[in-house]
């Protein structure tokens, strides 16, 4: 997409609704396809924070990722982007690719960590359906390392990064101080959202919804003023509940007991307060002002979310 | 009121070995009496069962009266008893057999005779029955009719020379062998005048008239209206309906000697109307009841629980009500430590159980868990009289107990003589105490064996059919206790004992089984939030042990705003799995748990 699409877009946002002087403002960005000069285009169109797919520094496993980009372009692109005037960098890196070992990912933390970006993202490699990567892993061409290793690469990664000064404010979030990113933040603290574009996923009120996927038809609806929202969910109190639960439960902080009684009118430990007793004597959950994760239940974070969805 | 002239009467019954034709047969002979339309026909019209159809077997037994005009011009009337083919109910089919004359053998032509031929035509032997042997799918291009004559003859004595050479599925041969019935059966006997001796077969629970009886005359006749009593549980009643069943039942005047035909008499509990009692009338009481009655006694036992505590009460309901239907099947209460509220429940063998325990999931959607079944121990503990053990966990320890006796059965294998190393070997391996060896053709020996009970739960048969690759076949009778070393052993989760996993096992096999048991189990508990060991103990003698380790990560790496919806319904997902198990202490045990006891080869 040209940058002045992208600069008619958020102009556009800035006349219908009145955005704070400090609004984060995020483009992703993958090496691949970005040329240098984009970088400053983006800037001046009114992006003030960056996001890249890194993913690993390693050639080989980039290709194992099917990625088209080399670690030599993720160095030129990351430095354009300083370059062009961006102060806030966030970086999206993979572990537990098949053929990747504990080292191999220290290596690529080492790599990312040395540029200096604000924010990382660090995702264990999720093998979803009908996928190129999970016919190569089922034809046998690839194994996932088993749990233990993965294991052992998110402790690593944890504690390295921390070391380094990037610090874990979400399951797989890691942020230099004031560095969060405030975007996510809001799908974690279950707020409000309006998605726009083709695709696009929305929360209003006790509705979730998405826009429809194809874009000529988005387009072709918008023009004849009919609905292009489609997926619609009515989200019953126990649904919104267990969301605001495994969403709030990501962040490091946890969910403040406090606010939750204020934004619910009843206090956490009165709906869950079985399943919070229970997961506080396996040591999965800690309980004093906020209601958090410990470090177990950081690796074992789906079996506490599970307690508390509804049947 | 005209009654039937029992000289032109032949009840007869079809004794096979699973899959020879044994329902085809029945089909084809309803077909060409036109007891049954082309219209109405579908495959195995007596089995009413879904389960029946499904598996290819009989559970309860049928009767279905047949008109044939016979080359001699004259009518006749057949009755024909199908009876359920399964060793768990011999008991029920030596009673069906004894309201015949006469019996069918059929022999499938390429197979040859199996184990239950044999089990079977002995039983219609005992009974005196007139055997016609029929050699069954002759069409099969691999049929090998004169072989299987030579097997009859070996292994059973009986003349095949004249056997009746028969496809059910063709219809070749199906009027020989309406004729050989006639010829062959003899007519019924017995006296008009005297006070009524019916043989109760069996006996069913209609929800709107209550118990309908199958039975047979012997003496006498049963009108509506006549008091009758059950002589073995001494219940009056009134007769209200009888009836013949065409297939469907049709009321009749009455029912007299030789005939075969129901009851309806007002009584709401199969119980009191037990296979093989005897029917007579209250006021001019028959001097004698006929013989052969017996009270049938559960060989085997496991425990049923409900996964989900709440559903006791519907367990209870189902059980209440299968038990209608089946008084061979007994449950009572019973707490496991581990498992919480449930019922012991008693069968007659294994089939029994496993088409109890599917009626139960599928006709009452429980989900159950099952305990690994186990016999009836008769233990003697010092200075006491002896008392008999159904549930493992009840078993005394060794220091307590004078004398263990467990519950033994004659078994009877047939296999190619290729395999004859091969099952003796298993048998050995089974504790077994070799009696007899019988070459029955160049390709068919009978092996004898005697064999503890509790050895065939340990999937006997599955072991006989893979060692024969598919040949062997195999029928039991019990044959009663025996002394034996026997020892308890136990098994701990995460340090505690779980009295549903507990067996009995002979002490020389103890340690074998305990540390393959805990290999399995292993392999079958999902890794926790902590480290579980499991322990075998005889005693408080730890004699294997195996740990699953703890769970190290189990999260999902992404939740961002388009894929809320979708996390939400995979963690709903993950939360019905862990229902799905069992909860004992902290450990979360998948059912197949209780059962891994059983799949543990030796």
């Amino acid at each position: 997409m040209p940058a002045y699409y992208l600069e008619r877009i958020i102009s556009t946002c800035f006349s219908s609704f009145q955005v704070q002087n400090e609004a984060e403002i995020t483009i992703e960005v993958n090496p691949e396809t970005i040329h240098r000069n984009e970088l400053n285009e983006f800037k001046a169109a009114g992006f003030n924070r960056l996001s890249m797919g890194a993913q690993s520094f390693d050639d080989k496993l980039l290709k194992t990722l099917g990625r088209k980009h080399s670690s030599e372009e993720i160095l030129q692109c990351y430095f354009s982007a300083r370059k062009a005037g961006f102060k806030n960098i966030s970086l999206d890196l993979i572990f537990g690719i098949p053929g990747q070992n504990v080292d191999c990912w220290f290596r690529t933390l080492e790599k990312a960590v040395e540029l200096g970006p604000d924010h990382i993202s660090a995702y264990c490699l999720e093998v979803h359906h009908k996928t190129l990567i999970q016919k190569q892993i089922n034809d046998g061409l690839f194994d996932l390392p088993d749990e233990d290793i993965q294991a052992d690469m998110y402790l690593m990664c944890v504690e390295f990064l921390s070391e380094k000064g990037l610090i874990q404010y979400e399951i797989s979030n890691f942020a230099k101080k004031g560095k969060k990113c405030k975007h996510n933040l809001f799908y974690w603290e279950n707020e409000n959202y309006l998605g726009f574009g083709a695709g696009a996923h929305s929360h209003v009120g006790n509705c979730r919804f998405k826009n429809i996927d194809s874009p000529i038809n988005y387009v072709k609806k918008l023009q004849n003023g009919e609905d292009i929202s489609e997926d619609h969910e009515e989200l019953s109190r126990d649904i919104a509940l267990s969301e605001t639960m495994f969403l709030g439960l990501r962040l490091i902080e946890g969910i403040n007991l406090n606010e939750f009684k204020k934004k619910f009118g009843f206090s956490l430990t009165c709906v869950y307060g079985e399943q919070i007793k229970n997961l506080v004597e396996k040591g999965l959950l800690s309980c004093g002002e906020n209601l958090k994760l410990t470090k177990k239940g950081l690796f074992l974070a789906n079996m506490v979310f599970a307690e508390f969805v509804p049947d | 009121m005209s009654m039937t002239d029992f000289r032109k009467v032949r009840n007869f019954s079809i004794v096979a070995h699973i899959d020879h034709g044994k329902s085809t047969l029945a089909d084809r002979l309803l077909e060409v009496t036109h007891t049954i339309s082309k219209r109405e026909m579908k495959e195995q019209v007596l089995d009413r069962l879904d389960l029946e159809r499904e598996r290819g077997i009989t559970i309860k037994a049928q009767a279905v009266r047949i008109l044939y005009k016979a080359k001699d011009g004259e009518e006749y009337i057949l009755n024909l008893i199908d009876t359920p083919g399964h060793v768990d109910f011999t008991y029920e089919v030596s009673r069906s057999l004894a309201a015949c004359e006469g019996a069918l053998l059929v022999v499938d032509a390429s197979q040859g005779v199996e184990a239950q031929t044999i089990a079977n035509a002995y039983l219609a032997l005992d009974n005196d029955l007139e055997i016609i042997p029929v050699v069954n799918k002759i069409d099969l291009p691999n049929a090998e009719p004169e072989r299987v004559k030579h097997e009859i003859k070996e292994s059973l004595g009986i003349d095949a020379s004249n056997a009746l050479l028969v496809s059910a599925k063709t219809g070749e041969g199906i009027n020989d062998v309406l004729e050989s019935i006639i010829q062959k059966v003899p007519p019924p006997k017995g006296n008009l005048e005297a006070p009524l001796k019916a043989l109760i077969f069996d006996s069913v629970y209609d929800s709107y008239r209550g118990t309908i009886i199958f039975i047979r005359v012997f003496d006498g006749k049963i009108i509506p209206g006549m008091k009758i009593k059950m002589m073995a549980t001494g219940r009056v009643a009134e007769v209200e309906d009888v009836g013949v069943f065409r297939p469907n039942m049709m009321s009749v005047s009455g029912l007299s000697v030789g005939e075969v035909g129901y009851v309806i008499a007002g009584i709401k509990d199969v119980k009191e109307t037990k296979v093989g009692d005897t029917i007579t009338e209250e006021k001019r009481e028959a001097n004698k009841s006929l013989p052969g009655y017996r009270e049938v006694k559960p060989m085997v036992f496991c425990g049923l629980y409900p996964i989900d505590g709440g559903e006791y009460g519907a367990l209870r309901d189902a059980l209440d009500k299968l038990r209608l239907n089946d008084p061979s099947f007994v449950y009572e209460p019973e707490t496991s430590k581990a498992l919480g509220f449930g019922f012991r429940c008693g069968f007659l063998g294994l089939l029994h159980m496993e088409i109890i325990k599917e009626r139960l999931e599928r006709e009452y959607k429980l989900d159950l868990l099952a305990t690994a079944p186990n016999v009836v121990y008769k233990v003697t503990k010092v200075g006491k009289d002896s008392q008999f053990i159904s549930n493992p966990a009840d078993f005394p320890s060794s220091g307590e107990t004078e004398k263990i006796e467990e519950p033994y059965v004659s078994i009877l294998i047939l296999i190619p003589p290729e395999f004859v190393g091969g099952i003796m070997d298993l048998c050995q391996d089974r504790r077994g105490e070799f009696k007899n060896m019988q070459y029955l053709s160049k390709s068919r020996v009978q092996l004898h064996y005697y064999l503890p009970l509790s050895e065939m739960m340990f999937d006997f048969y599955g072991s006989l059919k893979s060692r024969t690759r598919g040949y062997g076949s195999m029928d039991y009778e019990y044959v009663g206790y025996r002394e034996s070393d026997l020892v308890k052993l136990n098994i701990l989760l995460a340090g505690e004992l779980v009295d549903a996993l507990s067996f009995i096992v002979h002490k020389d096999e103890a340690y074998g089984r305990g540390r393959d048991l805990v290999k399995k189990l292993r392999e079958i508990i999902p890794r926790q939030f902590f480290d579980v060991p499991i322990q075998a103990a005889i005693e408080s003698r730890i004699i294997a042990r195996e740990t699953v380790k703890a769970k190290r990560k189990d999260v999902l790496a992404k939740c961002y705003g388009g894929d809320i919806t979708r996390k939400r319904k995979l963690l709903e997902k993950q939360k019905a799995g862990k229902k799905k198990m069992k909860s004992i202490g902290q450990v979360e045990v998948p059912r197949e748990a209780f059962l891994s006891v059983l799949k543990v080869d030796k």
